[in-house]
């Protein structure tokens, strides 16, 4: 795996309940060069946006619609205000009234729909601008280059649930499939950083994928019987891992710290 | 008593228009549906071409038609045109249901009357939900007269304000139009949302 030239591009949240609108989105975003930017994740309402927000490590920029069913907009940007590192927010609504709201929101800038592609690249820029500045920075490289027989693949960092040491290799698990990974449990624990946390000897998750921790009946090792142990269930595909004794305390803190 | 009649309606009627101007070009339907327009531009340029036409034919209606009165066929055509600009942009969300009576298609009406009420179904009905809703448009010939109900299910959601300065628009330029001889009835359940108006054939 090797650090990979998207890796300063902008990593971008759509929140808006229609989807032609994340469409046209998306155009707007790939036609500009000046900063890139790449889509990591789409949602149509605030609690989707919040649950994807918990599993992407790094997001820089929340474009987001005002108008959503449920929760308007606004509430998520309250929300993620709160946040250590929040992302920047940008509002995108065919409301122009919710303007002076938004800066009250400390929303980074405010578009009105349909939105000029001058008008985006003006607003991405002030993103990179507040990121020089100290804001977050994705330096990380994004993606994991996985092996599937003899296919090399590419698998966006953002997109793992857990890693799992098997006997003879590293499996990666996302919310679709299994890959195959040729790196060390602890290369890609130190390599990284804190978005993961080490459950076991044999397992590293996203901390935002900690869904719960309870004593279950699991086989901790392959070859094992059966034994009662304290185990973390992974989101969303719903799997339990076992989590070593040693690890017990830091798993808890974590899953606290996510307002478990 | 005419004449009295007579002033009392003309500036009844021109604050009538102005709102019910108001009321039917809301700036962010034309917003959201350029919107639309754009995202198809590229993905499927045949479905942004026909956006585009119901939009010019919704503003045709809207800015350009001077007529007192239209039939129930008309304002029914140019319903289905707005509704099809929001099933493009709400999918699946929106669920519509038409039960048509020919013999109801000649009644006459004040133009732009059905559209600020099936736009208020929308709004109110399939916006505030994630999992949209169902907006239905029956109508039928009873006792002599033209019955025209427009139904929306009501989500999670409690109605929003907004809605009832369009029903007191609609109300009133019905009622201006075919006096006490105009029915109206508005009627909020938990489960659903109901318009129906009756007008002599």
């Amino acid at each position: 795996m090797s650090a990979d030239a998207g890796g300063s591009a902008l990593r971008v949240l759509l929140v808006d309940d229609e989807a032609l609108a994340c469409l046209r989105m998306r155009h707007l975003l790939a036609d500009c060069l000046d900063p890139a930017s790449i889509v990591v994740g789409e949602a149509g309402d605030v609690a989707s946006a919040l649950a994807q927000l918990a599993l992407l490590t790094t997001v820089d920029l929340v474009l987001l619609d005002v108008a959503l069913p449920g929760l308007d907009g606004t509430r998520l940007a309250v929300e993620l205000a709160r946040h250590d590192h929040p992302p920047a927010v940008i509002f995108v609504t065919a409301h122009a009234q919710h303007a002076v709201e938004a800066f009250e929101l400390n929303a980074l800038d405010y578009l009105t729909k349909p939105v000029r592609a001058e008008r985006l690249q003006a607003a991405l820029r002030k993103v990179v601008q507040r990121r020089g500045a100290g804001g977050p920075v994705s330096s990380e490289p994004p993606m994991l280059r996985v092996s599937d027989r003899g296919r090399i693949q590419r698998v966006p960092v953002s997109d793992a649930l857990y890693f799992k040491a098997e006997l003879k290799y590293v499996t990666l698990r996302t919310a679709r499939h299994s890959h195959v990974l040729d790196e060390s449990l602890s290369d890609l624990e130190q390599r990284l950083g804190p978005g993961f946390i080490r459950v076991h000897r044999n397992a590293l998750v996203a901390r935002g994928a900690l869904r719960a921790l309870e004593r279950r009946v699991m086989t901790a090792e392959a070859g094992e019987a059966p034994a009662e142990t304290w185990a973390v269930q992974v989101a969303p595909v719903d799997e339990w891992l076992v989590v070593s004794r040693r690890q017990v305390a830091a798993v808890r803190q974590a899953l606290e710290a996510l307002g478990a | 008593w005419l004449q009295m009649r007579a002033d009392k309606l003309a500036p009844a009627q021109s604050a009538a228009r102005l709102a019910e101007l108001q009321s039917r070009i809301r700036p962010h339907f034309l917003f959201n549906t350029l919107n639309t327009a754009l995202s198809l531009v590229r993905a499927d340029p045949v479905r942004a071409e026909r956006v585009l036409e119901d939009l010019a034919e919704l503003f045709r209606h809207a800015l350009d038609d001077v007529r007192e009165t239209v039939t129930l066929a008309e304002e029914i055509d140019l319903a289905q045109r707005y509704l099809a600009i929001e099933q493009t942009r709400f999918g699946t969300r929106l669920r519509l249901s038409w039960q048509l009576d020919p013999a109801a298609t000649a009644a006459r009406l004040p133009p732009l009357l059905l559209q600020p009420l099936v736009e208020n179904a929308v709004r109110h009905g399939v916006e505030p939900n994630a999992d949209g809703g169902t907006v239905r448009i029956h109508t039928e010939v009873r006792m002599g007269m033209a019955w025209l109900t427009v139904t929306n299910s009501t989500g999670a959601a409690a109605s929003t304000p907004g809605h009832g300065m369009a029903l007191q628009n609609v109300r009133e330029r019905l009622h201006l139009m075919h006096d006490v001889a105009a029915r109206f009835e508005v009627r909020s359940q938990p489960q659903q949302f109901r318009v129906r108006l009756g007008v002599p054939l």
